[in-house]
């Protein structure tokens, strides 16, 4: 894969990143989020997902963490609709930039059916939203774009009254997870100050 | 194309056709690609604009350590230089420091805050404590978590008038209301009244 000649140079922020294990198996992996700077042809940055992988107590991979910056060329494993990625080159930028997301729901939703045409197993589709207010309603949780489209948030998003209050009525940019029902929010953006939900 | 709802229920009924389970998943992909969001009909009170500068990042870091239980005791003199020096908290951080505003806790907490801060509290009545509402008029009207801090709120200053106020209410109230209002008691209990409470 390394020596594929069609890697992706550009400026790419770690979002996000999570953990999980098999308790089974022992096998943990560490899941990093990254986005990049360059715009598509949507006009948003470029998602792709980096995996490493330890057994039981090794360590695993410390070389990414969420919120840092990077520079490299990247190769995406070959796929429908190619997410999974490794790093070709990379080193480490000092500033941290806003990404460009999504402008509003509906653009994001064509992306996500688009994937979904590509890819019919797709689970999840990452995306940086912009301008999104977050809302309490007693049904639950939600956020609403700039033509006040409606995506309800996840039920296992347990940071809610934090996000809510990081947004306080106005809008902001966030990064999450979509399952084709709810929203599982990872990031969010206070002016330029990221913070990890 | 038929919709998902009818491909359940003629498999519930014992359907023949070979190829339901193959239009199930053709429709079930249709319909995730397909999600319309509905529209938002609320109205959001927007939160006004901040007259005090935010801590510096360095210190946000280390308050949310501190709020997560580190460095157990040192809360109370970082909120208090906080205070002085004329910041407020970052906003992810205000509902994990309304939620432990516990009576000496609560002083230090409003300061810092913000109108963030008390914007937040608005929508969420365990929090009334930070809009500076009357407590006599949050026992009398207020729901009980409402209640129990505007009790806690009186009892840190005036004991007697606090009992006053159970007492007034008893009949009226429930058998768990008076357990929690008599465990909000338990702030500025002096020792020899100990006996003697409410």
């Amino acid at each position: 894969l390394l020596a594929s000649p069609d890697g992706i140079s550009d400026d790419w922020l770690v979002v996000a990143q999570t953990f999980e294990e098999d308790e089974k198996t022992g096998l943990r992996a560490q899941i990093n989020w990254l986005w990049g700077k360059a715009n598509t042809t949507e006009r948003t940055g470029k998602p792709a997902q980096i995996i490493n992988f330890a057994f039981r107590n090794q360590p695993l991979d410390t070389g990414l963490a969420s919120g840092l910056t990077l520079h490299g060329e990247l190769v995406y494993f070959p796929g429908a609709f190619p997410l999974r990625a490794v790093f070709k080159t990379l080193q480490i930028l000092p500033s941290p930039f806003l990404p460009t997301g999504f402008p509003d729901f509906s653009t994001f939703l064509d992306g996500y059916a688009a994937a979904l045409g590509l890819n019919p197993w797709l689970e999840i589709f990452p995306g940086v939203l912009e301008k999104v207010v977050v809302e309490k309603q007693e049904t639950g949780w939600l956020v609403y774009d700039s033509n006040r489209a409606i995506l309800p948030l996840s039920a296992r998003f347990s940071s809610s009254w934090e996000l809510f209050a990081l947004s306080g009525g106005h809008p902001i940019t966030i990064f999450g997870l979509w399952d084709g029902f709810s929203l599982l929010p990872m990031t969010a953006w206070d002016e330029k100050r990221y913070i990890q939900l | 194309m038929t919709s998902l709802h009818s491909l359940t229920q003629s498999a519930m009924l014992g359907s023949a056709d070979d190829s339901l389970l193959v239009s199930a998943i053709q429709t079930g992909i249709a319909e995730l690609g397909g999600y319309i969001p509905a529209t938002f009909e609320g109205k959001s009170t927007a939160c006004p604009l901040e007259s005090q500068p935010q801590m510096p990042e360095k210190a946000a870091g280390l308050l949310k350590r501190l709020v997560a239980g580190e460095f157990d005791g040192l809360l109370p003199e970082f909120l208090q230089l906080t205070a002085e020096r004329g910041y407020i908290v970052p906003p992810e951080t205000l509902p994990a420091l309304l939620g432990l505003g516990k009576n000496d806790l609560r002083k230090l907490v409003l300061p810092v805050i913000g109108e963030r801060g008390r914007w937040l509290a608005a929508h969420n009545p365990a929090w009334a404590y930070a809009l500076g509402r009357d407590p006599r008029d949050a026992w009398e009207n207020g729901v009980r978590v409402e209640r129990i801090a505007a009790l806690e709120q009186i009892r840190a200053s005036e004991q007697g008038k606090a009992r006053g106020w159970i007492q007034a209410s008893w009949e009226q109230d429930s058998p768990e209301d008076r357990s929690l209002f008599l465990g909000a008691c338990s702030v500025h209990l002096p020792e020899p009244g100990r006996r003697t409470i409410p």
